[in-house]
């Protein structure tokens, strides 16, 4: 059954209109959507006002490495952009044909802030996207797997924060980006950016592409943030009574109980308390006890970028060490707050701040003494270096995908299609294919539900690339309309190579 | 404008409709999908973008008089990000938040979250009472945060985790033995 054919009405009585967009959003939106569709009726607009809207849609890379024609990795990109010889050993690729030699852009810039050095080797791509290879190295020879201070554990995956792609044409626009890589030995890593572009050609094209704050990923050991007991930090606040009892921020119930219990900070007053580790530029000013909740409240510069350090807290009984309860951060939009003198570091005055707050669930008072707040057990990412890397750079890097019609219809359940197209590019297999209204009740079925499948991709040279979960997006199909299966490779190849593609058993003959 | 008239609208004028669409029910869809992939704004807008693309896409299957355009959007998000979740979660890149407690803290309710169940699971939280039927609504469909339902529905949050319990192990047992999927194991 389709989403379409439903009944959700359940869903209409729930009260929404809180929600709402700004009209920059909405507008944005819009053309987003309709560019996916490829309305006929937005590229007419499009070309009357000679305006070009590009969407780029940046998808996570799993790894690649080199072997006979194609890069591969087992353990994300270890070994990454390096050919295997004839006894199987690594070399680099400068010894070698790669495929960034025989279909990429090799380009080798550097960028250098902070203690590392970022090169740009080199781009492969087909007419929908490209990626960008890259190499990270620290200039005093820091290992990039780190032990962080407060005891997390890194496993060497390496990634950007934030990756923003800007075309010198402006009126081509770029949604945002992300990036995946692994630390090599010592000093050395590769991160890999991928860029999709959804409906506008971008080969040949003037881009910047702007790197922010490498981050590690690590595994926290719930972790302390030093600020002890979280009876040190903050005494109840007694209500006073009578009519000021409003003003002291209490509540109570009709009864006369008190339901909601203000505390404030005992260390040195009212001064704000800083929270150590990872949440050093976080500042607890204050906490409320509320139906057996706990909100731990705060500021942070607006300078410091929230969501990148959004994790999971806990609270942890310091005697027995069990975890009590766990939350997650939340937090409002920067801005000026009228704060009292005193409550903040000197450098934060006059500054936008974020105002956040934690939520613990569970928590009475007499809990309190043996409570200290942790980091959350899990993977999290922190940062190796802060700072930007910015490279120019022309997309010039050829298109070698392949286009073949195989013989072979592709099966979705007990439905046939016949195969009209199928192209693979270094990083991607899309197939298209005649639909009728069966097929069309097929693909739904299909698109409903999440597919991963198992790719073998041979090769001219008798080697075989194994992918396996290989995930699957798919179009909808109107009536009439081919059906466009794409699959994302988590290897990059040289489709000049591909002899066939072997998909859940149905060989697709592409080579000629 | 009425919801019917969306669908009309984006049946005669697929365009205009489908930014009326947007207009009214983007604000909600990027709070939904924010819920589900905290901090990964870029998916975010992914996900919303594929729902009203398959709304857009399927605007001559909606019928004005009885489709529900809030309830096939909202749907269609929260398949969309659960299914890209997953993924991220895969890949071990998803953020650890709520929402991945929410998740994995019990397979069962990730299971009951799929495509294929969502008209089962709405018949069922159809069959609750009042206010257990708005809050799991609300948890489900809309992930808002204890705190909020218990805001909205002047309840204490600590009756709004209970009714979450119990209402969700009441569906558990239905589901089983509905053989809707093989939660026995």
């Amino acid at each position: 059954m389709q989403i379409e054919d439903m009944d959700l009405h359940l869903l209409d009585s729930l009260d929404t209109g809180i929600y709402e967009s700004s009209v920059s959003d909405i507008d944005r939106m819009h053309k987003l959507v309709l560019s996916k569709a490829g309305a006929p009726e937005v590229r007419r607009g499009f070309f009357r006002s000679t305006r070009l809207l590009l969407v780029a849609a940046v998808v996570l890379v799993s790894g690649l490495a080199v072997a006979a024609g194609f890069l591969k990795s087992s353990d994300a990109f270890r070994g990454a952009l390096r050919e295997q010889n004839a006894d199987g050993e690594l070399v680099p690729i400068s010894e070698t044909a790669p495929v960034v030699d025989r279909s990429g852009l090799l380009l080798n810039q550097s960028y250098v802030a902070g203690d590392i050095e970022v090169s740009l080797r080199g781009v492969v791509g087909d007419e929908k996207g490209f990626k960008v290879l890259l190499d990270v190295s620290s200039i005093s020879g820091k290992e990039l797997a780190l032990t962080q201070p407060d005891g997390a554990l890194s496993n060497g995956e390496l990634s950007f924060w934030k990756a923003d792609i800007a075309f010198e044409d402006e009126k081509l626009y770029a949604q945002g980006s992300m990036t995946r890589g692994v630390a090599l030995n010592g000093s050395k890593g590769e991160v890999m950016l991928e860029v999709e572009a959804d409906q506008q050609a971008v080969r040949g094209q003037a881009v910047r592409i702007t790197l922010r704050d490498l981050m590690q990923q690590a595994e926290r050991s719930g972790s302390d943030t030093g600020v002890g007991s979280l009876y040190d930090l903050v005494s109840r606040f007694e209500p006073p009574t009578g009519d000021m009892f409003e003003e002291s921020g209490h509540a109570m119930d009709e009864n006369g109980n008190v339901t909601e219990i203000h505390y404030r900070l005992a260390k040195d007053g009212d001064e704000a308390v800083q929270l150590g580790g990872a949440l050093s530029r976080y500042y607890l000013t204050n906490a409320v006890l509320w139906q057996g909740n706990l909100y731990l409240k705060g500021y942070a510069s607006a300078a410091v970028d929230i969501q990148r350090d959004f994790n999971a807290h806990a609270l942890r009984n310091m005697k027995t060490g069990e975890v009590v309860e766990q939350s997650s951060m939340s937090a409002a939009g920067g801005g000026k707050h009228d704060l009292p003198e005193g409550l903040l570091p000197p450098e934060l005055a006059g500054q936008a701040l974020y105002s956040w707050d934690i939520e613990f669930f569970r928590v009475t008072e007499d809990m309190l003494p043996d409570l200290t707040i942790i980091r959350d057990y899990g993977w999290s990412r922190y940062p190796v270096q802060e700072g930007e890397w910015s490279f120019d750079i022309t997309l010039d890097y050829q298109n070698t995908t392949v286009t073949a019609v195989p013989v072979q219809p592709i099966l979705l359940g007990d439905q046939k299609l016949a195969v009209a197209k199928m192209m693979v590019s270094p990083f991607m297999i899309e197939i298209i294919a005649h639909t009728d209204a069966a097929g069309i009740d097929a693909a739904q079925e299909f698109g409903d539900t999440l597919h991963t499948d198992h790719i073998q991709i041979h090769l001219k040279n008798g080697t075989t690339v194994h992918e396996r979960d290989c995930s699957s997006s798919m179009t909808y199909p109107a009536e009439d309309q081919p059906l466009q299966l794409t699959y994302e490779l988590n290897v990059v190849i040289d489709p000049q190579l591909v002899q066939s593609i072997e998909i859940n058993g149905m060989v697709f003959e592409v080579g000629k | 404008m009425q919801d019917s008239q969306i669908i009309e609208l984006m049946q005669s004028n697929p365009s205009e409709g489908l930014y009326e669409a947007i207009n009214k029910y983007n604000g909600l869809l990027v709070v939904v999908v924010s819920r589900i992939l905290r901090g990964m704004q870029q998916d975010v807008e992914e996900c919303v973008s594929d729902a009203f693309l398959n709304v857009w896409k399927s605007r001559d299957r909606l019928d004005p008089e009885t489709s529900t355009l809030k309830g096939f959007l909202l749907c269609t998000a929260r398949n969309v990000a659960i299914n890209r979740y997953k993924q991220l979660k895969r890949h071990d890149t998803a953020p650890l938040d709520e929402t991945q407690e929410l998740v994995s803290a019990d397979d069962v309710e990730l299971e009951v979250m799929q495509a294929e169940d969502v008209q089962v699971l709405m018949q069922l939280i159809n069959e609750l009472h009042e206010p257990d039927r708005e809050i799991m609504l609300r948890k489900h469909f809309l992930f808002e945060p204890v705190k909020d339902i218990a805001e909205r529905l002047a309840m204490d949050p600590i009756q709004v985790k209970n009714r979450l319990y119990q209402a969700k192990k009441r569906l558990k047992t239905t589901l089983v033995e509905r053989g809707v999927s093989d939660y026995a194991n």
